[in-house]
């Protein structure tokens, strides 16, 4: 499936290198992030760009071991349907990420006593203006929805492509931070860099959440049929910096128009 | 930066040129890392971090990064991790 992002993160090797259901190497790293007063740690399964070849699997054996931590950097790997991989621990929801890495041996190692990083870049559609408050307690804020459109080849859809659309919700924090992003003027239907990191995930669900939405359907011309049906959907919640959002397109999101995609509805 | 940028790409091969703006990009998000871990200012960070930034948009607008499904994106990076792994033998490295 297409995508347009990158993780980049820091975190410890939890367990060994071993074979996954899809033939990759692959081991589990958690990353703990605080914000604030809050805490959370996402638990990432990192799939290694290695096939079958004895001596670069050994040394990813070698490097990889349990208490090491590392800057990774790849995107993130969806199921079928655009969502996060699910999974359960005693029978309870379990979030968890999937990351093919750009990389299994050039990255480095981090040191014990530097905090946690978790950062994520979008190439996103801005499905809304964007719009500065201030809350009750005089606090400025930013925020910005988008989509990040994510495609997949599908023959029996007109277009060639099955959209995945992923929602992001960005706020940026402080009056000049603020200021400095309405000054730049974005509007709905630019394409821009954005750079954040997760909101703290108060609920702890997870930092992606699925949730099930109202899917426009189209006729065999590729035009809306006013109908819908219900289906899966991504959302993401992220905190940017003033300076980590960037214009990359003013006339929207390459071949898919944002008048492709509602606003966020939430 | 100054480019044209194309959504939905057909899928690009990735040069080893690609490969180096990527390693830069690590090098700068480590630098960033490390940063933060010994006490940097908060203008020094947000410098590094800018940098960092920069860095990985680049490399991500240069490997046309929009089209590559993950399952291609792992055979580029399986293809370029054995060119890597086989000059670092090569160098002894």
């Amino acid at each position: 499936m297409p995508t347009n992002h990158l993780v980049i993160c820091t975190a410890t090797v939890v367990s060994t290198p071993a074979l996954d259901e899809k033939g990759m190497y692959a081991f589990w790293a958690d990353s703990t992030i605080v914000s604030g007063q809050n805490t959370d740690t996402y638990h990432l399964l990192m799939h290694a760009p290695i096939t079958n070849d004895d001596k670069r699997i050994a040394a990813l054996m070698e490097k990889y071991q349990v208490d090491k931590r590392f800057l990774f950097q790849g995107k993130f790997l969806f199921d079928d349907d655009g969502n996060p991989i699910l999974r359960e621990e005693n029978g309870n929801p379990y979030a968890t990420y999937d990351i093919v890495l750009n990389s299994a041996n050039y990255l480095g190692i981090v040191q014990a006593d530097i905090p946690d990083t978790f950062n994520c870049i979008f190439a996103m559609t801005i499905t809304q203006d964007p719009e500065m408050r201030v809350t009750p307690s005089g606090t400025y804020l930013y925020q910005m929805s988008g989509v990040v459109n994510r495609s997949v080849k599908d023959d029996t859809d007109p277009s060639g492509w099955k959209n995945f659309p992923l929602w992001i919700r960005t706020t940026v924090w402080g009056e000049k931070n603020a200021e400095t992003l309405v000054n730049k003027g974005f509007k709905k239907g630019m394409l821009v860099w954005l750079e954040g990191t997760p909101a703290p995930d108060k609920d702890k669900t997870g930092f992606i959440k699925p949730w099930e939405g109202d899917i426009k359907e189209k006729d065999t011309d590729g035009k809306d049929t006013g109908k819908t049906h219900k289906g899966w959907r991504t959302s993401f919640d992220v905190w940017a910096n003033a300076f980590s959002i960037r214009m990359l397109n003013k006339g929207g999101g390459g071949s898919h128009s944002s008048g492709e995609f509602d606003p966020i509805p939430f | 930066m100054g480019k044209t940028y194309v959504i939905n790409q057909p899928d690009a091969a990735l040069p080893e040129q690609i490969q180096q703006l990527a390693v830069k990009s690590n090098e700068l998000w480590t630098d960033y890392i490390e940063a933060a871990g010994i006490g940097a200012s908060d203008d020094t960070k947000t410098e590094l971090h800018k940098k960092a930034l920069s860095a990985t948009v680049d490399y991500l607008q240069a490997a046309f990064v929009f089209n590559l499904s993950p399952e291609r994106w792992y055979q580029h990076q399986d293809a370029i991790e054995q060119s890597r792994f086989n000059s670092t033998l090569r160098n002894g490295g």
